[in-house]
C-alpha cells in the first residue's frame, strides 16, 4: 500500500493530462471532467478532489489568459463586473460544500453533471449575437472588436440582458465553488445566448473568468487543509501539457466527435458520482 | 478613445498575467521535484499519503495534526508545505494582476471598471486572509 503512492500520482498526471486535450478540444471547463472522473475513479477524498478540482481549473485558464487577452477572444472589461458577481458565490459555495455531508454533495454533484451532460448536448452552436445593448451594459460599456482571421473580418460586439448575465453567473460560481467545478460548461451559453457575446468572446472570456472566480475559492479549500500539494501539482502539470496539446488539435479534431465523448464521459461519471452518494454503486 | 483604453488596461494585464503565471508555475514545479524526491523533510511523508488521503479533511486533519487556516506558513521548511505554498501562488496570481491593473484604470478616469476591480480586491483580500473559511 505504501509504495502504491506513485502510481496512483502517474495515474493522475495522465488522466489529467487526457483531460486538457479533450477539454480544449469539446470547449467545456476540465475542472467539470476531473472532478467527477477522479472523484469517482480514484482513491481520494471527495473533499480533496474538489479543491484539486478548482486549482486544476486555474491552472489551465491562468495558462491560456495572456495570448486570448492579447488578440481580443477576451474581454477584461467584460469578465471583470461578472466575475466580481461569480468570485462572491463561488467563495460561499466553496464554504457550503465543505460544511455538507459528503454524501450530499455526491450526491448533487451527480445530479449537477447528469444535468450538465443534457445542456452540453442541447446546446448547439450559437451566432454572434450583435442586438442593442441594454442600459447596465452601455453604463459598463460592456462592448468590443475582435478580428476573426477564419472569417476575414472584424467584428464589433455588445451585450444585453446584462443583469440576466449577473444573477446566472452568482447561480454558476456558487455551484462551482460547492463542487470544484470550472463551470466553463455554463458560462459560455450564458456569455452567448444571454448576452449576446459572441461565440469566440465567450469561450475566451469564459477562461478569464474562471481564472478569477476560482483563485477566491482555492483559498478556502487551502485555509481548511482540504488541498493536498501532492494531488495539486501532478494535476497541474498534466492539464498545462494537456491544453498545449488539445490547443493544437483543435484544428484537426471533427467538433462531433469530441462533443460526443465528452457526453458520455460526463453521464458515466454523473451516473458514478450519483451512486456514491446514494450508495446504489459504492 | 474607449476601446484604446481597454486595450491599454487589456495589455497590461495580459503581460502581468504571463509573468506571474510563469514563476508560479516554475516554483510549483521545482518544489513539488524537492518533495517527491525525498530533498527535503516532509510534514506528511508520501508513503503515508495512501492511507490518508480516502478520508474527510476533518480525520485528515485530525489523523496528521496538520495546521489549518495561516498555519501552514511555519511548516515551509517542508517539502509539502513548500509545495503547498507555491499552489497558493498560483491562486494569488489574479489578485497581484489585479493590483497592478488598478493605478492604470484610476490614472485613466475609468472609475466604473476601478471601482469593480478594487471590490474584486477586496473579495480576493478576504478569501485569502482565511477570515470566512468555516470548518465542518
Amino acid at each position: 500500500m505504501a509504495e502504491t503512492w506513485w502510481v496512483w500520482l502517474v495515474a493522475l498526471f495522465a488522466i489529467s493530462f487526457v483531460i486538457g486535450v479533450v477539454a480544449v478540444v469539446a470547449g467545456v471547463g476540465g475542472g467539470v471532467l476531473f472532478v467527477p472522473i477522479v472523484g469517482g475513479f480514484f482513491p481520494f477524498h471527495l473533499d480533496f478532489v474538489r479543491g484539486v478540482g478548482l486549482v486544476f481549473a486555474l491552472a489551465g485558464t491562468l495558462a491560456a489568459g495572456p495570448s486570448l487577452l492579447r488578440n481580443r477572444l477576451a474581454s477584461l472589461r467584460l469578465a471583470v463586473p461578472l466575475a466580481l458577481s461569480g468570485s462572491i458565490a463561488s467563495f460561499a459555495g466553496a464554504l457550503a460544500g465543505l460544511a455538507l455531508p459528503t454524501e450530499v454533495v455526491q450526491t448533487a454533484l451527480g445530479a449537477t453533471v447528469l444535468a450538465i451532460a443534457v445542456v452540453v448536448w442541447r446546446t448547439g452552436d450559437a451566432a454572434a449575437g450583435t442586438g442593442e445593448a441594454d442600459a447596465l451594459g452601455t453604463i459598463l460599456r460592456l462592448r468590443g472588436r475582435y478580428d476573426d482571421p477564419a472569417e476575414g473580418v472584424a467584428v464589433d460586439w455588445r451585450t444585453r440582458r446584462t443583469l440576466t448575465g449577473f444573477a446566472a453567473f452568482a447561480g454558476i460560481g456558487f455551484l462551482g465553488g460547492v463542487f470544484g467545478l470550472g463551470a466553463g460548461f455554463a458560462n459560455v451559453p450564458v456569455l452567448n445566448l444571454v448576452m449576446a457575446a459572441p461565440l469566440k468572446v465567450a469561450v475566451g472570456t469564459s477562461g478569464l473568468i474562471i481564472s478569477i472566480v476560482n483563485s477566491s475559492a482555492a483559498w478556502v479549500y487551502i485555509h481548511r487543509g482540504a488541498l493536498l500539494p501532492a494531488l495539486a501539482v501532478p494535476a497541474i502539470l498534466g492539464v498545462m501539457l494537456g491544453s498545449r496539446l488539445g490547443a493544437s488539435l483543435l484544428a484537426r479534431t471533427p467538433a462531433s466527435v469530441v462533443r460526443r465523448v465528452v457526453i458520455a464521459v460526463l453521464l458515466l461519471a454523473g451516473a458514478r458520482a450519483l451512486g456514491r452518494g446514494t450508495g446504489l454503486w459504492p | 478613445m474607449a476601446v484604446s483604453r481597454e486595450q491599454v488596461v487589456q495589455e497590461l494585464y495580459a503581460r502581468w498575467l504571463g509573468a506571474v503565471a510563469r514563476i508560479a508555475f516554475a516554483a510549483a514545479l521545482v518544489a513539488f521535484v524537492l518533495y517527491a524526491w525525498g530533498v527535503l523533510p516532509t510534514f506528511v511523508p508520501l508513503d503515508a499519503l495512501p492511507a490518508l488521503w480516502q478520508l474527510p479533511v476533518g480525520e485528515y486533519l485530525a489523523r496528521t495534526g496538520a495546521p489549518v487556516g495561516w498555519g501552514w506558513l511555519r511548516l515551509l521548511p517542508n517539502a509539502d508545505y513548500l509545495s503547498l505554498g507555491c499552489v497558493a501562488l498560483i491562486a494569488a496570481v489574479t489578485l497581484v494582476c489585479y493590483l497592478a491593473v488598478l493605478p492604470i484604470l484610476l490614472k485613466l478616469e475609468e472609475r466604473l471598471q476601478a471601482a469593480l476591480v478594487a471590490a474584486q480586491i477586496i473579495v480576493l483580500l478576504v478569501a485569502a486572509s482565511g477570515a470566512l473559511a468555516a470548518g465542518h
